[in-house]
């Protein structure tokens, strides 16, 4: 399950923070949070790589192995949480993948806000190819999935 | 707590010895604090680099950061608070220049640019300053550090300059749950006293104040109320004022000086007299 | 206490449920477990705690000082010495060819040793910020003075020695007299201070050895005054016996380094910075010693010219080695989180097989 979520450095949007040095150096890099259950699971290491991939796109993030980050027991499953925060973007001082790339355009019903909070998403230790081959990744790991 | 402590921003109150209790119980590693102490301050970048320590991505204090907030995460501890299973702590302190009392780069210091002001905190000239970097192997907190673009060491000011008009430090001023409280230093250590009794009777037994009054640094103008053992904090259990190490050093210089005089007068005493050691082309040459 | 059974009993397929489901089982077995949570990749990573410190960060920030400090650690300590040497040969030893070079070596390392002091400051400009206050507890407060009162003194001294070469003025053979009996009692401070210097710091590995920093500098700069007017070509009996006396007292000082166990010395001896302390400890100590009993012996002038290059070759890599040694004691971040009475930290193996941590 991946949830979203800001943090306090480029709170609000990373557009205005990522230019100005003061707070760029507090949060330099997209990164993602991990239990240490998954990251044992999947294979992720502390400060290594991870590619997120959802149905509508692939980013790829820092790790951060965390126990703030619990698996949860649901039905006799463990289900696992993967947190990003989505500050970043490709122009500032310091730039990272844009994790609203990964969001499905579906929004609440009544005053249209959108899904960021809870999607199912795919995680893999590596970085993520580039260019074209990203999207040609994406659609082999939906292929396999389906 | 905060409500007891009066505003000593009101100016014309003359000049105190003031200082800075940051307590880490209230701190909610928002690092208001850093961004206002260098935007005040007009300190430079200090590095892009994610570190992955938690959120702590500056690492310590320096030349181009005065304030730092450390990012600590507990163990798991089970049962403890909310519903049920287990709940991971995070605590945050904010670190800052200490202003001690006995100030290692201060002493050190042979230009004279690091001074104490009025309001008791240990301040560099900027414009004295000639970056002979003997202050940097002075602090043993590891505070100070000379920035090489500019040549100059730089640290917490005590924002001297806000200060001298009655103003709070930058940090103080823009915490937002005045986990950095700034005052008269007798208040504040009375304060901190208090909120450790306090805490303490709330169940928070391993609150504690580091303020190392009991060693050579004779204690610090800027104390912090941490939970747990300081050296989580990268705080020293035993810093001491180097001046310490002067007596037996000198003493030693001594020494050696005594023995190259006496040796040198023996050496010569026992060695034949008027020793040409080489032709020498005279040019009425005498003694 | 029973675990509730499972919806349906899962084949671990994963690490974490693999281990979630041995722990059950420890727990149902034994009533305890032992050890708890997985192992992701690259675990125990690092952490804030009293026994890691915070996350490893070191506490101290290293010397900034660049390559013009231990140069000038051991232009300074030859020039003192020189000074001293000079003094000496021409009231006692009666060696005026002595005395005209050793003024000089001493005047040519005021002189060299104000420009390197000069050029390692962050803002050479205000140089003269050194002399605006004197400070009797900063040691580069008191060095800084002593360094401007002896390049003056000997080099008034070697001014009027090359003046009186030419013009043979018996006023101004007076006058040099005077000014090197300053030069030489300023050089007994000058030639030993850079070890207070160093060693009244907060660098472990210096301030462990304060006691015997000065004289081992001392001896160090004694040892290369001697080795640089002998390779001028003086072959006064004095120097020779001045050359064995530092020799042996380099020798000892390296012998009770490494004698002792303390970690803050552990720069001094392992990493790039104990390779050059231990080479210029060689090299300093039983190098020329043995070379220069050796030459007494043999009657060999070439050995002892060798002991000389050793020793100026020691005495460098000794300033050296002491500096990178010191880089590398701030770099530590046990050393400052170690109380006074805490016994000697754990070697690094014996680290690793400690228990692991329950968190990663």
């Amino acid at each position: 399950m991946l949830t979203t979520y800001r943090l306090t450095e480029h709170h609000t949007a990373g557009g205005m923070t990522r230019t100005l040095s003061h707070l760029a150096e507090l949060q330099p890099e997209l990164f993602t949070e991990v239990s240490p259950e998954l990251a044992a699971d999947i294979g992720l290491e502390h400060r290594g790589w991870a590619t997120i991939t959802t149905p509508r796109g692939i980013i790829q993030a820092r790790v951060m192995v965390t126990t703030r980050m619990r698996p949860m027991w649901v039905e006799g499953r463990t289900v696992h949480q993967v947190g990003l925060p989505y500050h970043w973007g490709y122009k500032g001082l310091v730039k990272g993948d844009v994790t609203n790339d990964l969001l499905a355009i579906s929004e609440e019903p009544n005053v249209r806000i959108m899904e960021t909070k809870a999607l199912v998403c795919n995680i893999q230790p590596g970085r993520r190819p580039q260019g074209q081959a990203a999207l040609e990744e994406l659609q082999e790991q939906m292929r396999r999935v389906a | 707590m905060s409500a007891n402590i009066p505003d000593f921003s009101l100016p014309g109150s003359g000049a105190r010895t003031t200082a800075f209790l940051t307590d880490s119980t209230l701190c909610i590693g928002c690092k208001a604090c850093e961004v206002a102490c260098k935007e005040w301050n007009g300190v430079a970048e200090d590095g892009l680099n994610w570190s992955g320590f938690s959120y702590d991505n500056t690492g310590a204090v320096g030349a181009s950061t005065w304030r730092h907030v450390k990012f600590v995460e507990g163990e798991p501890q089970p049962g403890f608070g909310g519903a049920a299973g287990e709940v991971s702590s995070w605590n945050f302190s904010s670190d800052v220049c200490k202003h001690c009392e006995q100030a290692g780069c201060l002493e050190a210091c042979p230009t004279g640019s690091i001074v104490r002001t009025e309001f008791g905190g240990v301040y560099v000239q900027p414009d004295v300053c000639n970056g002979c970097s003997y202050c940097v192997v002075s602090c043993p907190f590891g505070v100070i550090q000379k920035n090489d673009s500019d040549g100059r060491a730089f640290k917490c000011t005590f924002c001297y300059d806000r200060q001298k008009v009655g103003l709070q430090p930058a940090c103080a001023k823009a915490c937002p749950t005045e986990s950095i409280k700034f005052g008269e230093i007798s208040e504040l250590r009375l304060a901190a006293q208090e909120r450790v009794k306090e805490l303490h009777s709330r169940g928070v037994h391993d609150a504690q104040v580091y303020d190392p009054v009991d060693t050579s640094v004779e204690g610090t103008h800027a104390f912090f109320l941490i939970r747990g053992d300081p050296r989580t904090y990268n705080l020293p259990p035993q810093p001491e004022v180097p001046t310490i190490y002067l007596k037996a050093g000198w003493r030693a210089a001594a020494l050696g000086s005594a023995a190259l005089l006496a040796g040198s007068l023996v050496a010569f005493l026992a060695s034949p007299k008027g020793a040409r050691s080489r032709q020498f082309r005279s040019r009425g040459h005498r003694q | 206490m029973s675990t509730e059974p499972l919806r349906q009993e899962p084949v671990p397929q994963r690490v974490s449920e693999a281990r979630l489901l041995e722990l059950r089982r420890q727990a149902e077995t034994r009533g305890r477990v032992e050890g708890a949570g997985v192992h992701p990749p690259g675990a125990p990573f690092p952490k804030a705690s009293p026994d890691s410190g915070y996350y490893g960060i070191p506490l101290l920030k290293q010397p900034q000082w660049k390559w013009e400090v231990p140069l000038y650690f051991f232009v300074g300590g030859a020039a003192g010495s020189a000074a001293v040497i000079g003094a000496m040969a021409n009231w006692v030893g009666r060696d005026p060819e002595l005395r005209r070079n050793a003024r000089l070596v001493a005047a040519a390392g005021g002189m060299i040793s104000t420009g390197l002091l000069v050029a390692d400051l962050g803002r050479p400009s205000r140089f003269l910020n050194m002399l605006r206050v004197f400070k009797k507890r900063s040691a580069m407060s008191v060095g800084a003075w002593t360094l401007a009162a002896f390049s003056s003194f000997s080099g008034a001294t070697a001014f009027a020695e090359l003046l009186n070469e030419h013009f043979d003025f018996s006023p101004v053979r007076v006058l040099g007299h005077i000014s090197e009996a300053f030069s030489a009692g300023l050089g007994l401070p000058f030639h030993n201070y850079t070890g207070v210097l160093i060693g009244a710091t907060a660098i472990p590995v210096w301030n462990r050895n304060i006691a015997t920093l000065p004289i081992h500098f001392g001896m160090s700069g004694l040892n290369s005054a001697v080795a640089i007017l002998e390779l001028m070509g003086h072959n006064n009996t004095a120097l020779n016996l001045l050359g064995i006396g530092a020799s042996t007292f380099e020798a000892y000082e390296g012998l009770h380094l490494e004698q002792r166990g303390e970690a803050a010395l552990e720069p001094l001896k392992h990493g790039v910075s104990g390779w050059i302390t231990r080479l210029g400890g060689v090299l300093s100590g039983p190098a020329p010693l043995s070379l220069r009993l050796a030459a007494q012996v043999i009657g060999s002038r070439n050995l002892r010219r060798a002991a000389c290059w050793a020793a100026i070759a020691g005495s460098l890599l000794t300033r050296y080695g002491w500096m990178q040694a010191g880089k590398a004691s701030a770099r530590d971040w046990r050393l400052p989180l170690e109380t006074a009475d805490a016994p000697e930290l754990q070697a690094e193996s014996e680290r690793l097989q400690t228990p692991e941590p329950k968190t990663v």
